[in-house]
C-alpha cells in the first residue's frame, strides 16, 4: 500500500455523494443537474441526490478544491438558466483513485473475510 | 430564438424557495437558480405519482434541503473555528506534564476538567441535571427516612423505652385495660418504671375564657413523663396521689397551649382553668418540642377508677416501660407472660386469652410507615443507579470520540494512571455540581415528602439540613462519580497510543458494548420490578376508591357539636338542644337532609362492644360477638342513604319510656341469626350490665373504619332512649358542602353561643385522607417507575445505536450481497430483543420476590397479580420496541458503498 498524503487521507472516507460526483465528473465537464442525472442512471436510481445534498457537496468540494467552476458561453437553447459548468482538479482525481483504492482494499478484505466465515 | 414567458412559479416551488432561506446567505445567493432548476427536474420525473408519490417527494425536499443546509452551517462555522484556532497552540492546555506536586496536578485537573466540561455545555448540563434528580431524591429520602427511622427517639435513653400492647390469641389488639395496667405496673420486676397513654386525644372544652375554647386532651398516667425521662419546663410532673381514685383535680399543659394561652407566663402554674365545666389546677408545663404519640394541648391524669380506668374489660390503654439497666426486652416479655399467666388464672373471664407483647419504642412507633419509607428510599436508590449507568453509557460512547485527544496526552508523556486520574476528575466534578445541586433540590423535597406523608414521629416537623444528610449527600456525590465514571475511565486510559493514532476515530470497543449491554439488561430489570410495584399499588388504589362505603358520601358536611355537662345536665335539655338544632339546620337553604349520630363513618371509628342473641346464649362469655354501638337521631338512615332492609326506622316513639331498640346491620342479623328472621328478636349488650334490646330492623353494611376496612357486626340505638353530650352531624346539601358551613355554625350558636362548632369538613374528603397515603405512595412509585422505564429505554436506544453503528460495515456487506430490509431489521431487533427478553425476565423474577415486601400496602390485590405482571411486560415490551425500532430503521437505511467507506 502505498503512502497516503495527509491532505488526501484527512477528506476520507469520503461520503456518498462526494463519491459520486467525482466519479461522474471524471468522464468529463458537466453542470450540476447533469452530474445528478448521471448518478441517477450509473446507480439505477439506488443513490438519490436531492436538490440540497446535490450543490451542498459541490459547493464543499469546490472549497476543498477537489473540482472547479468552468466558464462555459451558452451554446444551446436548453442552457438558458446561469448554469455553471463543473470538472475534475488534478487533486479531485488523486483524491478519487486513493478513494477508490481504499474501497478495494476493503471490499478484497470483506471477500476474503466472508469465504473464510463460510468454511469456518 | 422565442421568448420565455415571464416565469410564474408554482405552489410547490414558491415552498421550495422559502425553504432555501435555511441556507447561509452567501450559498443561496450562487445557487439558487440551480436549486430550483434541480427541484424542478426532480419533480418532473415520472417516479412520484399519485397523492402518496407527491407526499413522498415533499418529505424528501423538506429533509434533503434541511440537512444540507445544516452541514453547510456546520461547514461554515467550522472553517471560522479552524481559522480562529490555529493562534492557540493545543499543547498550552496540556503543557508541563509531570512538574509540581500532587496538590497542584489535582489542581490541574480539576482546572482542566471544568474547562473542557465548558466546551460541551449542553452535553454537561444534561449529565448534571440526571444526576441533581437522582441525588436530591436520595438525599431527601435519606434525611427522611434518618429522621424517621434510624435517629434515636428524644427521650433519656430511647433504648431503654417498650412499646406494651396487648393481644388476643396472639394478635395485636393493641390496647390494654387500665386493671390489667395496674398488675403489670404492680407485680413486674423489670421495669425501672411503667406508663400508660390512653388511646387518643379527647375532645375538651374550656370555658372561663373570651370564647369556650375546644382543646385535646390526654390521659396519662402519673409516671408516663417520668419513664420517657422529659422533666417539666414550669412546674412539676403529677404525684402519685394525683393517679389516685379521690386525688386532686390538676392538669399539665403542654408548651404550646401554655405560650398560647398564657403567654408562657410562669405563674400560669397554680391557676385554675375550666374543663369541661370543672375547675382544674395546673401544676406543670412540658417542653413544647415534646410530642408524644398524640397532639395534646392538656395532658391529664389517669385516675384509678375514673375516666376509661374502671374495667379490666375496656381496652384503651399503650403501655410505656423503662427496663432496668441490664435487663434484655426477652427477660422483660418473659416476666409480663408469667403475669398475663396468672391473671388469666385469676380473671379468666377477661383474660383467658389476654396478653401483653412488648416491642422497642422505636421499632413500633416506626413499623406503620417503615415499609413506605424503605419502599420509597429503594426505588430512588434503584433510579439512581440507573441514572448512572445511563450516564456511564454516555461517557464510554464520549470516550471512543475523545481517543485522539486521550492518545495525544498520552504521547506527551502521561501515564495511564494519570489520565485515568485526569477522567475520574472530571466524572467526580460533574457530580459534585449535581451534588450540589441535588442538596438544594433535596431541602425542598423533603418538605414536598412529608406534606403528602406525614409521619408521626416526634420533632419530624423540624427538619433543616442536618449534619448528617450533607454527610450522606457529599458520601453520595462522589460514590455516584466514580461509579458511573469508573469504568468509562479505565477503558479510556488504557489507550494504546501508536494503535489510536495510525486508525481512524473507529474503535474495536467490545467490552465496553458488552458492558452496556449488561447495564441495559440490568436497567430493564429494575425498571419492570418498579413498574409492577407501581401497578400494584395503583390497583390496589383503584379498587379503594371503588369501595362502596354503604352510604352516599357525595354533597355532605360533617360537623362535631359538644355539649357540656355543667350546663346540658338534663336528659331532656340535651334531646331539646338536639332536636331543635336538626331542625334549624333543615331550615337552612341548599340543605335537603340532616342526620345526627355519636360517630360517624370514617370520621370516628371505633367503640365496640360485646353483643349475643338473646335465646342463644354462648357457653364461654368469651366467645360472644363484637358489635359497634351507635346512637342515632331518627332520619339517619334516610339522609345518609344506607339501605332499610327490613323493618321499620327508628321513630321518635322511640323513647326511654318504650322498650329498648336496635336496628342492626346485615352483617350483624347474618352473624347473630343465620338464615332466620331478625326482626322482634333480642339481643343482649353487655353495657356494663346486661341489657336486652329489640331487633326493630336490619341494615345495609357501612365501612365505619373506612374503604379498607371490611364491615363489622353494628348497631344503631334511638338518641331518646341513650343521649349523648357530644354528637356529629352530617348535612346533606343541595350545593357545594362547605359553602354552607358559615350557616350551620350561625344555627349552633342561635341556640347557644358557648358551643364550640370546629372540623367541618366534606365527608368525601375524609374518605379521601383516608387513602391518603395510598395515593402518595402509588403516585410516587408511578414517577418513579416512568422515569425508570424512560432512562432503560433510552439506555436501550444507545446500545442498538451504537451496535448499528459499529456493524455498519457488516450490514452494508450483508446489505451488498443482497440481504434485504426485513433481514436487517431481524439483524437488530433480535440483539434489541434479546436484551429486553432477559431483562423482563429477571424483573418479573424479581417482582415475584420484590413485591411481598408490600403485600400489607396493597388493597384487594394480590402481591403477584397476573394481570399487572402480564400488563408490564407487554407494556414494557412496547416501549422497548418503539426503542429498538429507530436504530432498525436507521440500520436499513445503511448504503452498502457508505458503509464500506468507513473502514
Amino acid at each position: 500500500m502505498t503512502e497516503i498524503p495527509l491532505e488526501i487521507r484527512r477528506l476520507q472516507p469520503l461520503r456518498p455523494a462526494v463519491l459520486h460526483i467525482l466519479l461522474v465528473l471524471a468522464e468529463g465537464e458537466r453542470h450540476g443537474y447533469a452530474v445528478k442525472q448521471a448518478v441517477v442512471q450509473r446507480t439505477n436510481g439506488v443513490v438519490k441526490m436531492g436538490p440540497g445534498t446535490l450543490y451542498e457537496s459541490i459547493q464543499r468540494m469546490v472549497e476543498h478544491g477537489l473540482i472547479q467552476p468552468v466558464h462555459r458561453l451558452q451554446n444551446s437553447p436548453r442552457d438558458q438558466t446561469q448554469r455553471r459548468y463543473y470538472r475534475l482538479t488534478p487533486f479531485g482525481k488523486q483524491v478519487l483513485h486513493a478513494e477508490v483504492a481504499r474501497l478495494a482494499e476493503i471490499v478484497d478484505c470483506a471477500r476474503s473475510s466472508l469465504h473464510e466465515g463460510k468454511h469456518a | 430564438m422565442c421568448q420565455l414567458p415571464p416565469p410564474r412559479h408554482s405552489p410547490g416551488e414558491r415552498l421550495f424557495r422559502l425553504l432555501l432561506l435555511l441556507f447561509p446567505r452567501n450559498f443561496r445567493h450562487a445557487y439558487r437558480e440551480q436549486l430550483v432548476e434541480a427541484y424542478i427536474g426532480q419533480r418532473n420525473e415520472a417516479r412520484y405519482g399519485g397523492l402518496l408519490g407527491r407526499l413522498r417527494f415533499a418529505v424528501d425536499i423538506v429533509a434533503d434541503t434541511t440537512l444540507a443546509a445544516v452541514r453547510r452551517h456546520t461547514a461554515v462555522l467550522g472553517g471560522r473555528a479552524r481559522r480562529s484556532r490555529t493562534n492557540r497552540s493545543p499543547t498550552t492546555i496540556i503543557a508541563k506534564p509531570g512538574i509540581g506536586n500532587m496538590t497542584s496536578s489535582v489542581l490541574q485537573d480539576v482546572s482542566y476538567t471544568v474547562r473542557n466540561l465548558g466546551k460541551n455545555p449542553g452535553f454537561t448540563a444534561l449529565v448534571i441535571l440526571i444526576l441533581a434528580v437522582g441525588i436530591g431524591a436520595n438525599v431527601a429520602m435519606f434525611s427522611t427516612m434518618n429522621q424517621a427511622l434510624i435517629r434515636p427517639l428524644p427521650y433519656e435513653e430511647p433504648g431503654n423505652l417498650v412499646l406494651g400492647r396487648a393481644t388476643f390469641n396472639g394478635n395485636i389488639n393493641p390496647l390494654m385495660s387500665a386493671y390489667d395496667y395496674f398488675d403489670y405496673h404492680e407485680r413486674n420486676q423489670v421495669f425501672e418504671s411503667l406508663g400508660a397513654i390512653n388511646f387518643g386525644p379527647i375532645d375538651l372544652t374550656i370555658t372561663g375564657g373570651e370564647e369556650p375554647e375546644q382543646v385535646a386532651g390526654v390521659f396519662v398516667s402519673w409516671d408516663l413523663f417520668p419513664t420517657l425521662g422529659i422533666p417539666a419546663v414550669a412546674g412539676r410532673h403529677f404525684t402519685p396521689e394525683e393517679g389516685e381514685p379521690d386525688g386532686p383535680a390538676v392538669v399539665m399543659l403542654s408548651g404550646g397551649y401554655w405560650q398560647r394561652r398564657f403567654g408562657s407566663a410562669a405563674d400560669a402554674v397554680g391557676q385554675s382553668i375550666t374543663v369541661n365545666g370543672f375547675p382544674l389546677t395546673i401544676v406543670g408545663v412540658m417542653p413544647a418540642d415534646f410530642h408524644f404519640m398524640h397532639d395534646a394541648d392538656l395532658w391529664v391524669p389517669m385516675r384509678r377508677d375514673g375516666a376509661f380506668a374502671n374495667a379490666r374489660r375496656w381496652h384503651n390503654w399503650y403501655l410505656v416501660g423503662r427496663l432496668r439497666s441490664g435487663v434484655t426486652i426477652e427477660r422483660a416479655q418473659a416476666d409480663m407472660d408469667v403475669i398475663s399467666a396468672q391473671l388469666a388464672s385469676e380473671y379468666p373471664e377477661t383474660n383467658r386469652d389476654k396478653a401483653l407483647l412488648l416491642t422497642e419504642l422505636h421499632e413500633a412507633m416506626t413499623e406503620d410507615y417503615r415499609t413506605s419509607v424503605l419502599l420509597l428510599m429503594g426505588a430512588v436508590g434503584l433510579v439512581l443507579l440507573i441514572a448512572c449507568g445511563n450516564v456511564a453509557g454516555l461517557l464510554l460512547a464520549r470516550g471512543s470520540v475523545r481517543r485522539s485527544e486521550l492518545s495525544i496526552r498520552a504521547a506527551l508523556g502521561a501515564s495511564a494512571p494519570r489520565l485515568m486520574r485526569q477522567l475520574l476528575t472530571e466524572s467526580v466534578v460533574t457530580a459534585a455540581a449535581a451534588g450540589m445541586l441535588g442538596t438544594v433540590l433535596a431541602v425542598w423535597l423533603q418538605k414536598l415528602i412529608l406534606q403528602f406523608m406525614p409521619i408521626d414521629i416526634p420533632s419530624m416537623q423540624s427538619m433543616g439540613i442536618s449534619g448528617s444528610m450533607l454527610a450522606f449527600a457529599v458520601i453520595l456525590t462522589v460514590t455516584t462519580g466514580l461509579l458511573f465514571g469508573i469504568l468509562p475511565a479505565t477503558r479510556a486510559a488504557n489507550t494504546n497510543v501508536v494503535e489510536d493514532l495510525k486508525s481512524s476515530a473507529r474503535t474495536t470497543d467490545s467490552g465496553g458494548s458488552r458492558f452496556r449491554s449488561a447495564l441495559v439488561v440490568a436497567q430493564v430489570a429494575v425498571s419492570v420490578i418498579l413498574l409492577i410495584g407501581s401497578g400494584l399499588l395503583i390497583r390496589s388504589f383503584a379498587s379503594l376508591r371503588g369501595v362502596d362505603p354503604g352510604f352516599d358520601a357525595r354533597h355532605l358536611l360533617t360537623a362535631e357539636i359538644r355539649l357540656t355537662q355543667d350546663k346540658y345536665s338534663e336528659t331532656d335539655q340535651l334531646i331539646n338542644f338536639f332536636s331543635g338544632l336538626r331542625e334549624d339546620v333543615r331550615a337552612i337553604p341548599g340543605v335537603t337532609d340532616v342526620a345526627l349520630i355519636n360517630q360517624l363513618p370514617i370520621r370516628n371509628p371505633g367503640n365496640n362492644i360485646y353483643v349475643y342473641a338473646a335465646d342463644r346464649p354462648p357457653a364461654d362469655r368469651n366467645d360472644r360477638n363484637v358489635a359497634y354501638t351507635r346512637t342515632v337521631f331518627p332520619g339517619y338512615f334516610d339522609a345518609m342513604r344506607i339501605r332499610l332492609l327490613s323493618g321499620r326506622d327508628i321513630g321518635p316513639s322511640d323513647v326511654a319510656e318504650s322498650p329498648p331498640i336496635l336496628v342492626i346491620n346485615e352483617t350483624m342479623a347474618q352473624t347473630l341469626f343465620p338464615d332466620e328472621d331478625p326482626i322482634g328478636r333480642q339481643v343482649v349488650v353487655d353495657m356494663g350490665q346486661d341489657v336486652s334490646f329489640e331487633v326493630i330492623a336490619v341494615v345495609g353494611d357501612v365501612r365505619l373504619d373506612g374503604p379498607r376496612y371490611n364491615p363489622r357486626l353494628a348497631m344503631y340505638g334511638s338518641y331518646f332512649q341513650r343521649p349523648y353530650y357530644t354528637m356529629r352531624m352530617a348535612v346533606r346539601t343541595a350545593v357545594e358542602p362547605t359553602s354552607i358551613a358559615r350557616a350551620l355554625r350561625a344555627a349552633v350558636w342561635s341556640q347557644d353561643r358557648d358551643i364550640p362548632v370546629d372540623d367541618l369538613s366534606a365527608m368525601e374528603d375524609l374518605i379521601a385522607r383516608t387513602v391518603s397515603r395510598d395515593k402518595v405512595m402509588a403516585l410516587s412509585l408511578t414517577v418513579f417507575a416512568t422515569v425508570a422505564m424512560s432512562l432503560a429505554a433510552i439506555g436501550l436506544y444507545g446500545v442498538l445505536a451504537y451496535y448499528v453503528s459499529r456493524r455498519a460495515h457488516e450490514i452494508g456487506i450483508r446489505v451488498a450481497l443482497g440481504a434485504e430490509a426485513r433481514d436487517i431489521v431481524q439483524l437488530v431487533l433480535r440483539r434489541g430483543v434479546t436484551l429486553v427478553a432477559v431483562g423482563i425476565l429477571i424483573g418479573l423474577v424479581g417482582a415475584f420476590w420484590v413485591t411481598r415486601l408490600i403485600q400489607q400496602m396493597l388493597f384487594a390485590v394480590e402481591p403477584t397479580d397476573l394481570t399487572t405482571f402480564v400488563t408490564v411486560s407487554l407494556f414494557f415490551a412496547s416501549v422497548a420496541t418503539i426503542a429498538c425500532l429507530v436504530p432498525a430503521w436507521r440500520a436499513i437505511r445503511v448504503d452498502p458503498l457508505t458503509a464500506l467507506q468507513t473502514e
